[in-house]
C-alpha cells in the first residue's frame, strides 16, 4: 500500500505544516537527557561533563534506594518521580513538579495494554542468572520468577539494617548483616548497592585492603556505573 | 568493554549486568527524543516533558526484561501515552488550565506566533488532545514520526487499511483546525 503524501510535502509556510515541522525538529534537551538516564541508573553517553558525572555518582545510589523505598511505600509512579526529582540536581531552572502525574503503583503497574502481546512472559536479563553459589537447581535461568515486591521489601530491609549499624559506627555488625544478606538473597536486586555498602564497611573496620579490592573489583567490573566514583575513592584511584 | 569477572569480589553477584545495561542504554539513546515528541504531541507542555520522559525511563528501566526486543518502540510509545494522558488529566485539574477551550484551540492563537516553534509544538498539543485517541496515535506516529503505515501496522498491531483509514479521518480533522487557523491568517494581512 503507498503510503500517501504528507501536508507538509506539499505547501510552504501553512500553519499545519509550521506545528508539523516544530514536532518533528523537536529534540529533549541535554538536561533532561542526562536526567533520564541518571533516572535509570546511567550515565548520558557513557560519560558526561565532569560536574555531570559527580553529579550521578553522587545521586544515583540515593536515587535507586528512593526508587526502592517509594515502591514498597506504595507511592506512584509519580511518586517515584517526586522524589527522583529531590534525589537529581537540577541542571536546568526547576519546574514544579508536576505531580501531574498520579500514576499508578510501579510495583503493580500493568504495560500498555496493547502490547501485552508483544511482552514475553520469560525473564531473561542477566540480573536473573544466579550468582555464583547459589543453587541451580537445574532450572534455566530464564524460568525463575520475578521477585516480589515482599521479596524486595526484606530484600530492602536487609540492607537498611546493614548500612544503619554502619552509620551508628558498627562497621563489623554491618559486615554481619551482608553477609546474612548474601545468604538470605540468592537473587539479589539490590546487589550494587550491597557492594558498596560492604566495601564501605571493610574500610570502617580497618581492613583496608579487603576494602581496596573490593573497590577494585567493582571498578573493574562496573566502569560506567554511577557509583564507581565512590568505589574509586575507596579504591584510592 | 569490561573486564572480566574477577574473584577477588566478594561473594555478592552484580545482577544489573552490562548487558542489561547496553540494552537500557540503546533503547533511552534511540527513543528518548521519541518520547519527547510523543509528549509534547500529545500536549504535555515543554515545562513538563522533563518530568515525563523520566517517568517514561523508570517504567523502562522497571519493565525492560518483559519487553520484546522488537516492542521497545511499540513500549516506549504507549507509556508514553500513557504518560501523557495522565499529565493532562491533572493539568485539566489546575485552575489555570481549567477553562481552555477544547474544541478550538487555534482560536486563542495569534497564527503568526507559531513561528515560535514551542508555541506551534503547544498548538499542535492542544489540537490532537481534541482527536480521539486512535486517530489521534496514528496521525503522529505517520505525521511527526514519518513512519511508512507498515511500521505503524505492525507497530500497533492493526492492519494496514485500518492505518490508513485512521490517518485518512485524523488529516481531515487536523485540516479542520488548520483552516481556521488559515482565516486568521487572512484577516490579519
Amino acid at each position: 500500500m503507498r503510503d500517501p503524501e504528507r501536508p507538509s510535502e506539499t505547501g510552504g509556510g501553512d500553519p499545519g505544516e509550521q506545528m508539523l515541522r516544530a514536532a518533528r525538529r523537536y529534540r529533549v534537551s541535554e538536561s533532561t537527557r542526562q536526567r533520564a538516564f541518571a533516572a535509570a541508573g546511567l550515565v548520558a553517553g557513557g560519560s558526561v561533563a565532569a560536574g555531570g558525572k559527580a553529579v550521578a555518582a553522587g545521586v544515583a545510589l540515593n536515587l535507586r534506594w528512593w526508587i526502592v523505598l517509594a515502591g514498597l511505600a506504595g507511592l506512584s509512579a509519580g511518586g517515584y518521580f517526586l522524589v527522583a526529582r529531590h534525589a537529581l540536581p537540577s541542571a536546568a531552572p526547576s519546574v514544579a513538579v508536576s505531580a501531574a502525574t498520579q500514576v499508578q503503583p510501579a510495583q503493580q503497574e500493568t504495560p500498555p495494554a496493547d502490547s501485552q502481546a508483544a511482552i514475553a512472559a520469560p525473564n531473561t536479563s542477566i540480573g536473573d542468572i544466579p550468582p555464583r553459589g547459589a543453587p541451580s537447581g537445574g532450572a534455566r535461568p530464564s524460568a525463575a520468577p520475578r521477585q516480589a515486591p515482599a521479596d524486595l521489601q526484606a530484600e530492602l530491609a536487609a540492607l537498611d539494617a546493614a548500612s544503619k549499624t554502619l552509620r551508628r559506627g558498627d562497621p563489623n555488625g554491618a559486615l554481619a548483616l551482608l553477609d546474612a544478606y548474601g545468604r538470605d538473597f540468592p537473587r539479589r536486586s539490590l546487589a550494587l548497592e550491597a557492594t558498596v555498602l560492604r566495601a564501605e564497611a571493610l574500610e570502617g573496620a580497618g581492613r583496608h585492603a579487603e576494602a581496596v579490592a573490593v573497590a577494585r573489583a567493582f571498578v573493574r567490573q562496573h566502569p560506567k556505573s554511577p557509583l564507581v566514583d565512590r568505589m574509586r575513592q575507596i579504591a584510592g584511584e | 568493554m569490561d573486564a572480566p569477572v574477577t574473584h577477588d569480589a566478594p561473594d555478592l553477584s552484580l545482577p544489573l549486568g552490562e548487558s542489561r545495561e547496553r540494552r537500557l542504554r540503546r533503547v533511552l539513546d534511540a527513543n528518548l527524543d521519541f518520547i519527547g515528541r510523543t509528549l509534547r504531541a500529545y500536549g504535555v507542555p515543554e515545562s513538563d516533558v522533563d518530568d515525563g520522559v523520566q517517568q517514561v525511563c523508570l517504567v523502562l528501566f522497571d519493565k525492560l526484561d518483559r519487553v520484546e526486543p522488537a516492542a521497545e518502540r511499540s513500549f516506549v510509545f504507549r507509556t508514553a501515552q500513557r504518560i501523557a494522558s495522565r499529565s493532562r488529566r491533572t493539568r485539566s485539574r489546575r485552575p489555570e488550565v481549567a477553562g481552555e477551550e477544547a474544541d478550538h484551540p487555534e482560536d486563542s492563537l495569534d497564527p503568526e506566533r507559531l513561528a515560535d516553534e514551542r508555541q506551534a509544538l503547544d498548538l499542535l498539543g492542544r489540537i490532537l488532545d481534541s482527536m480521539d485517541e486512535e486517530l489521534r496515535e496514528v496521525f503522529v506516529l505517520h505525521e511527526v514520526e514519518e513512519l511508512t503505515m507498515a511500521s505503524i501496522a505492525e507497530m500497533l498491531k492493526i492492519p494496514q487499511g485500518t492505518v490508513a483509514s485512521r490517518l485518512r479521518r485524523a488529516r481531515e480533522q487536523f485540516e479542520q483546525h488548520v483552516s481556521r487557523l488559515r482565516v486568521k491568517q487572512a484577516r490579519a494581512r
